[in-house]
């Protein structure tokens, strides 16, 4: 009878304060899930992360501690920033540079949209005394989920997880977000300039040249990135040469797919409702938030900013693509584009400066890295 | 539904946050309150050495009950601030204006980095160009 007693000793600790906490943790991870299922919001993210959030909120879960496997993976992987640096050899993998690369200076509306990093750092400061802190917070407006892992990591922030969740929660909404906030900084005849696609020839020398000097620019301006743009360019390397199409759809797919298991997983561990609970946490929601509409912000903005010398007008629309979530900040764009004028095709544009904001915030994270690391 | 969920998951994250909120200024009252008796007993005991040493010089127990009672503000004080570390919040608004200078020197950056790309690729797009 004692032994059955014991069985649901660890229960007893759910009614406690710390235990109200768990079973919160636990309605988030379910909620995530459910996002992740039924809306189809960043599922490859977001299902791991919330089914993590529930393993390690359970009483005395042996999923953690010191010899816990999320907390191996977590110091194989995550502390040593090696998975999203892995990942991001499978993202370059997939990034086709041809339609930047045939159109170079969409490369400044991919730079302009990262403004919302740097607002959100001087925002984030506010509140939170540690620099560093404010910098991992600010680099969720790099919509990209490995760099805002890796800076986190790096400048040693203790809100990884709550960063980690923002960046991905707000790429999956980047349909949501975007919009209104286009619409309210363009008037309806700006939306509907057109922007006829000449496509120019990118010859393969160019192509296989551009990831390594961009890796020796951006590895010159801020090392502490090296590993960070290096990685993504040698992904993109693989996919440009020609020679190593098994590496490159391995890297695509296989290697994308495996690491992306393990980082979501893993990233939960970080989940504790002792960390997670917090008004930190809700505070890092909202800048996450804030990042997001002034990089869209930031990016529309200068377009227009351009328009006012330019003979040729851009539609400033596409200036909300630099934010870096690939590919759908370029699709969204496309769409209201479409849905302004179902004559005006502006998608090899918005994927093009897509693209760039790819660049761009992982250069702006190698930035911040230098600033603060 | 999407903004309905956000909602939601906002108003999840407020309530629970509000939990962990009180549960921690009650932990902070017991503290504060075992802190204040520990403080008191202290004092005492250091009023008690300063008569004694009163023969001595009246100048030198003046001075001792000054730091003591400095000593018991510096104290107070530091408890206010690891009250404001554990919330992990500190508003200071001063701090927005302190960071603006590197705000201007990150999108400087970030601009002179990639109007640098761009001039190397259009190099780059000329000098590989096939010849028609």
């Amino acid at each position: 009878m004692t032994e059955l007693l014991n069985l649901f000793e660890n229960a007893k600790e759910l009614i406690t304060v710390d235990g109200i906490k768990m079973v919160a943790m636990w309605i988030i991870g379910g909620l995530l899930i459910f996002l992740a299922i039924k809306k189809e919001m960043e599922p490859t993210l977001l299902l791991p992360i919330g089914f993590g959030a529930i393993l390690v909120n359970l009483p005395n879960s042996g999923a953690i501690g010191a010899e816990g496997p999320l907390t191996v993976l977590y110091e194989a992987g995550i502390a040593n920033e090696l998975f999203p640096l892995i990942l991001f050899i499978g993202i370059g993998a997939m990034i086709d540079f041809g339609p930047l690369l045939s159109n170079p200076k969409l490369m400044l509306f991919g730079a302009a949209a990262q403004f919302g990093i740097f607002f959100t750092l001087c925002m984030a400061s506010m509140f939170f005394p540690e620099i560093k802190d404010a910098a991992s917070i600010a680099i969720i407006g790099a919509a990209d989920g490995p760099t805002s892992i890796f800076v986190a990591n790096t400048l040693g922030s203790g809100y990884v997880g709550a960063i980690t969740v923002a960046a991905y929660s707000y790429m999956a909404l980047v349909p949501i977000i975007q919009p209104p906030v286009i619409k309210l900084l363009t008037t309806k005849k700006e939306r509907l300039i057109k922007m006829p696609y000449v496509q120019n020839e990118v010859s393969k020398t160019t192509r296989i040249l551009f990831p390594i000097i961009l890796t020796i620019i951006a590895g010159i301006v801020a090392p502490t990135s090296v590993a960070l743009i290096g990685f993504l360019m040698f992904g993109n390397l693989l996919r440009e040469c020609g020679v190593l199409n098994s590496l490159s759809e391995t890297a695509q797919k296989v290697l994308a797919n495996l690491i992306t298991i393990f980082l979501g997983i893993t990233i939960a561990s970080q989940m504790h409702a002792d960390k997670f609970l917090s008004p930190a946490t809700l505070l890092i929601m909202g800048l996450g938030l804030i990042a997001f509409i002034v990089d869209t912000a930031g990016g529309v903005l200068f377009a227009k900013f351009l328009n006012l010398f330019m003979k040729k007008k851009v539609n400033p629309m596409i200036g909300a693509a630099g934010i870096s979530a690939f590919p759908m900040s370029g699709r969204v764009v496309h769409k209201m584009a479409l849905k302004e004028d179902p004559q005006n095709f502006i998608l090899m544009q918005a994927t093009g400066v897509n693209v760039s904001g790819q660049i761009a915030s992982v250069i702006a994270g190698g930035l911040i890295l230098n600033f603060f690391s | 539904m999407k903004k309905l969920f956000i909602v939601l998951f906002a108003a999840f994250l407020i309530a629970f946050s509000g939990v962990n909120a009180f549960a921690e200024e009650n932990a902070n009252i017991s503290d504060v309150s075992t802190e204040v008796v520990s403080d008191i007993s202290s004092e005492v005991v250091s009023d008690e050495s300063a008569d004694a040493s009163a023969d001595v010089s009246s100048e030198a127990s003046v001075d001792e009950s000054l730091a003591v009672s400095n000593e018991k503000s510096t104290a107070t004080s530091e408890k206010e601030e690891g009250d404001v570390e554990d919330l992990d919040i500190d508003f200071q608004p001063s701090r927005f204006v302190d960071n603006l200078g590197k705000m201007g020197i990150g999108m400087i950056g970030i601009f002179i980095v990639m109007g640098v790309v761009i001039i190397v690729t259009s190099i780059l797009n000329k000098v590989t160009a096939t010849k028609k």
